[in-house]
């Protein structure tokens, strides 16, 4: 990783502006042969811009890029891999109403190579099998698989991880590594910091469409790469933050009292989905944090709370009595307020509706019910508030949560 | 991003012209519909050696212009919401035939009938889209089927007809020598229409069904309810509609508003309410129906054949579609 | 809290026969009720066997040939409202010219045609990608062109073609009981459809019209596959206005109307979603069949022909509405 040789690939002063968005301003980034190199920032930092840049989904306003020393202009994916930029996206890029197999035609993949790779990462899959019927975290594994059968100099997975349990996240770190071993270069993008320090030789940090450090993960370590990705101003508006709930807010009520005082929402025992027997209970002036990794069936328990989905099982109570929501509407005269409901549940990715590629925005997969200080202000009222968090989200820490 | 001063300035100029086309789309067709005033005039003052825009010409084409605007309210609506109405020219011409049926037995009989016919149809899509969740088009498609069956076995029958005095007066009637009787209706149509858009509750969330059912759902809109709600409006208007052609006509056709089906879609389109739903108005949808109207006269005037009209009509609908839609895209 | 996480490599996958049965049901379905319909018709009907198919397949050309057009259309996530009035647009032409044309000529000149309308067909997709309007309004606007150009080229009926081309479709190949008509439809169908259907050009039609935004980061040209399945549409449809030609004889710029609405109803009837991505072209065929039968089937029994229109929309709802039902207790 020395700097005199052609870095594998360069990417300098990359800019896309969408309609009023500036998603990335000035953006360089040079990867070197041989290395993993991860790319981090906090949401709507560019990350995905840049990544769609270089395997040609969209067209940068500005900005060369240059592949061992040559100038390109990647104008498609297939181009960018015939370049030998093979992406992961965030979304899979398999076709619900085709089958695996022939989803790998439609690419021009070879399906041996393809098999082979899910059976070194220890995976079957009846390649027959609908792409709509397939669980999410295998079809992140098949774009793995897909993404290497075509032998690129340079693998770029982004946010491959957010939907894998750690089991296969650590084969996909396997995977990484064995690249590395091979002199090929693997572009990382990921918002949890362990697997960067632990996997990643270099980290370039992104802030407001501008890349502000390039950094070895292994000595600064995350509370160095956090200070980056957050800038001194969220710093200081986290600190704010913090101040006001402790000075104004004891947001908590003491343990002993809130076992006493009155429940006021409370779920028992909640089937639905991959929601295997939840519960919880909550008392006025509480926030209860949900966290967890994507699909793990937070999307059904909100669907559940917010009167959209009857629980197969289990029950939930609003003030002792149960809430039998047929419509959201139910739930909301009962007092159960969605703020921030989220529009596109659970198949984001895989929607029919997902309009033109180019301009695509994404919906965000988990916009918590409320940010940390409405939350607390709720809270201070007596009333209590159920948090949902993709987890670790950077930069938007739950401020508080009651034991569960 | 690297560009010269000039061109930033030139780029930022178009911008707030975009901007504000976004937010006026009407202007557009305003400034179409005056065009097309215009050329009518010239074209007509060559060829007849008359002035086109004198009051009796302007009035002219309102009195035909106002069932297209009544039956283009509804599929306005019905747009709005993500959907399509493909049997609102069945719909008016049932209605008709109910109110020259039941005309026999007095006016309030012959005129609560045909609108009845509009709520009775409305109320069958609605269900079916709303509730049984069959695509818009599939499920009108089907209605439309079905009143035209029902048309053609009951409409062959000899009965008797008597289409109310009141009704023919609100078709083919004007006031003061130039004020429509049914252009009268129509606005205060519109005004319920373009008021009730924007400031009730019901207005809003036709507009929240058509951008986003899910997310609606989940704001505690009863969906369906909407849908049902939305699909007998369009029926009534419909009916409306085929009322004012009755009454123009005078007599009920099985044809009688066969030809408006598509030209309602086309104003609607024309007018700016995007076909996937969620954006909109009835504003526009007016100067749609008055711009397919002069359009009509201006053919007329230029002797144009039939399949000229039809070619020309088609590419219009297609042409000011994207001009419309390049000058309001916002990316 | 606890809750169970479903790993991939636990994942058993969906049973064999549940995905065939979601691939293939409905075109199955639609085929046995064609055939549970032809029991009931032969008892009613007092025609032979070998006349009364011959009828009813020389009826149904038209539409088969429509629903097809539509049907690839559709799968690609389009819709086309001016397949009835490219049909209209073809059979003036040719009825135009074949008039005088011998067997031969009439047949090359129905090459001309289908690449006429194959063109046409793209020049639709073309305005479709290249405008970005939604497909409904721009096809709705090709309705209106396609049908004044008819107008143009024919203002009244008339026109017509040589004998032997008449009995391409109302003769019989080899046994009296196989009907040349629906020996032609069959014939596109392996013609022009199955070969390139589960190749790269056919995947993509179904990628564009399942997922977009999946289809192009895929590598897919979506507004080159758009334009093709216009295109390919545009072929059907040609192949729908000789249909036309040799079935009625003459060419009639009205003779396509009622096609464009009963297009997507066999299209809706024989599977295809009309989100796009799901169904085929063998279903839709089973459809225009059913369709053409169902009103056969109340002329014979004295029925107000009329009827036929109520029937068929109630049918169309009624699939509609049990197709979804189905289709959603199966989904979760």
């Amino acid at each position: 990783m020395s700097g005199d040789e052609t870095p594998l690939l360069a990417a300098r002063d990359i800019a896309k502006q969408y309609g009023s968005v500036l998603a990335l301003r000035s953006a360089d980034l040079s990867i070197s042969a041989g290395e993993i190199h991860a790319l981090l920032g906090a949401n709507g930092a560019g990350k995905s811009t840049l990544v769609k840049a270089l395997s040609g989904v969209i067209r940068p306003d500005a900005g060369t890029i240059t592949v061992s020393g040559t100038s390109v202009r990647p104008s498609s994916p297939r181009q960018a891999a015939r370049l030998g930029l093979s992406p992961v996206f965030q979304d899979p890029a398999l076709v619900p109403d085709l089958s695996v197999a022939h989803n790998l035609r439609l690419t021009g993949t070879s399906v041996e190579a393809v098999r082979a790779n899910l059976a070194s990462m220890g995976l079957q899959l009846d390649l027959r099998e609908l792409v709509d019927d397939v669980p999410l975290p295998m079809l992140r594994m098949l774009d793995l698989a897909r993404a290497l059968a075509q032998d690129p100099q340079l693998l770029i997975l982004d946010e491959i991880t957010a939907a894998l349990p750690s089991d296969l996240a650590e084969r996909v770190f396997t995977v990484m590594r064995d690249w590395r071993e091979r002199g090929r270069s693997v572009l990382f993008i990921t918002h949890r910091l362990r697997e960067v320090i632990n996997t990643c030789d270099r980290a370039t940090i992104l802030r407001d469409g501008v890349n502000v450090a390039t950094v070895v993960p292994q000595e600064g370590g995350e509370a160095e790469i956090v200070e980056i990705m957050l800038g001194p101003e969220a710093a200081r508006a986290e600190e704010r933050a913090a101040e006001l709930t402790e000075q104004e807010a004891p947001v908590r009520a003491p343990v002993a009292t809130a076992t006493e005082a009155e429940v006021v929402l409370e779920a028992d025992d909640l089937h639905l989905g991959s929601v295997r027997g939840i519960s919880f209970a909550l008392h006025p002036g509480e926030i209860l944090g949900i966290a967890a990794l994507e699909g793990q069936g937070q999307d059904e328990l909100f669907e559940a709370l917010a009167g959209q989905r009857k629980p197969e099982r289990g029950e939930i109570r609003l003030r002792g009595k149960p809430l039998r929501a047929r419509h959201p509407f139910d739930a909301i005269r009962r007092g159960m307020v969605l703020p921030g409901a989220r529009c596109d549940v659970s198949r984001a990715g895989t929607s029919r509706r997902s309009r033109s590629p180019a301009g695509s925005h994404r919906v965000s997969r988990y916009s918590s019910a409320t940010t940390p200080l409405e939350a607390s202000t709720w809270a201070r009222s007596g009333r209590c508030t159920v948090s949902f968090a993709s987890w670790p989200r950077m930069g938007q820490r739950s401020s508080s949560s009651a034991p569960s | 991003m690297t560009a010269a001063p000039e061109t930033v300035e030139r780029e930022s100029r178009l911008r707030a012209l975009q901007r504000f086309l976004t937010d006026n789309p009407v202007v557009i067709l305003v400034l179409v519909l005056v065009a097309l005033f215009v050329v009518t005039e010239v074209v007509n003052r060559h060829q007849v050696g008359e002035p086109f825009v004198t009051w009796n010409q302007i009035s002219t084409t309102l009195l035909v212009a106002a069932p297209l605007g009544m039956i283009a309210g509804g599929q306005t609506l019905v747009m709005l919401t993500g959907g399509v109405d493909l049997s609102v020219a069945y719909t008016a011409t049932a209605a008709a035939f109910a109110i020259s049926w039941q005309g026999t037995n007095g006016t309030l009989e012959g005129i609560l009938a045909g609108l009845l016919v509009g709520v009775v149809i409305g109320l069958a899509n609605g269900v079916g889209v709303g509730v049984f969740r069959v695509n818009p088009l599939v499920m009108t498609l089907g209605t439309s089927s079905v009143i035209f069956g029902l048309l053609s076995i009951y409409a062959g029958q000899a009965f008797e007809k008597r289409i109310p005095d009141v009704v023919t007066t609100l078709g083919r009637e004007r006031f003061h020598t130039y004020l429509p009787a049914n252009t009268l209706l129509w606005a205060a149509v519109a005004a319920v229409l373009v008021l009730g858009l924007s400031y009730t509750g019901y207005g809003r969330m036709l507009f929240a069904v058509g951008d986003n059912p899910l997310a609606s759902r989940l704001a505690g809109v009863r969906v369906w309810q909407v849908l049902v709600a939305v699909y007998v409006l369009c029926g009534v208007l419909a009916a409306l509609g085929g009322l004012l052609l009755v009454g123009f006509t005078n007599n009920p056709d099985l044809s009688l508003a066969t030809s408006y089906l598509l030209p309602s879609v086309a104003a609607v389109v024309i007018g700016g309410t995007s076909i996937l739903g969620g954006w909109g108005g009835y504003g526009g949808t007016i100067l749609g129906v008055l711009i397919l109207t002069v359009l009509g006269s201006l053919l007329t005037l230029l002797d144009a054949e039939e399949w000229e009209r039809q070619v020309i009509y088609g590419s219009i609908i297609i042409v000011l579609t994207a001009i419309y839609a390049r000058a309001t895209r916002s990316d | 809290m606890t809750s169970a996480t479903v790993t991939a490599h636990e994942y058993r996958g969906v049973p064999a026969w549940r995905r065939n049965l979601r691939l293939h049901g409905w075109t199955i379905g639609v085929w046995l009720v064609l055939l549970a319909m032809v029991p009931y018709w032969r008892s009613l009907s007092q025609q032979s066997f070998e006349f009364d198919i011959q009828a009813l397949a020389i009826d149904a050309l038209p539409l088969c040939f429509a629903a097809m057009a539509q049907a690839v259309v559709v799968i690609s996530g389009g819709i086309d409202l001016s397949v009835g009035s490219l049909m209209g647009l073809m059979n003036v032409i040719s009825a135009k010219h074949m008039i005088g044309m011998s067997f031969r000529e009439a047949i090359l000149f129905s090459l001309v045609i289908l690449l006429l309308s194959a063109l046409a067909g793209g020049f639709t997709g073309l305005v479709i990608t290249f405008t970005r309007i939604p497909d409904i309004v721009v096809t709705l606007g090709m309705l209106f062109v396609w049908y004044g150009v008819g107008l143009w080229v024919m203002e009244i009926p008339g026109g017509g073609a040589p004998q032997q081309f008449y009995d391409l479709a109302l003769g019989s190949i080899g046994s009296t009981q196989v009907p040349g008509a629906m020996v032609i439809v069959f014939a596109a169908l392996v013609v022009l459809w199955l070969p390139i259907r589960w190749l790269r050009p056919g995947l993509s039609i179904y990628a564009v019209g399942s997922n977009r935004n999946a289809a192009y980061l895929s590598g897919i040209g979506v507004a080159r596959t758009r334009v093709g399945a216009y295109m390919l549409g545009g072929v059907f449809a040609g192949l729908a206005g000789l249909a036309l030609t040799a079935t009625a004889g003459i060419g009639d710029p009205n003779s396509g109307s009622i096609y464009t609405l009963n297009s997507v109803a066999a299209v809706v009837l024989g599977g295809v979603s009309l989100l796009g991505g799901v169904g085929g072209l063998i279903g839709p065929i089973a459809a225009a069949y059913i369709l053409t039968l169902s009103k056969t089937i109340l002329l014979i029994r004295g029925t107000d022909p009329n009827y036929a229109a109520v029937y068929q929309g109630i049918l169309i709802i009624l699939v509609v509405v049990i197709g979804g039902l189905l289709s959603r207790k199966t989904h979760r």
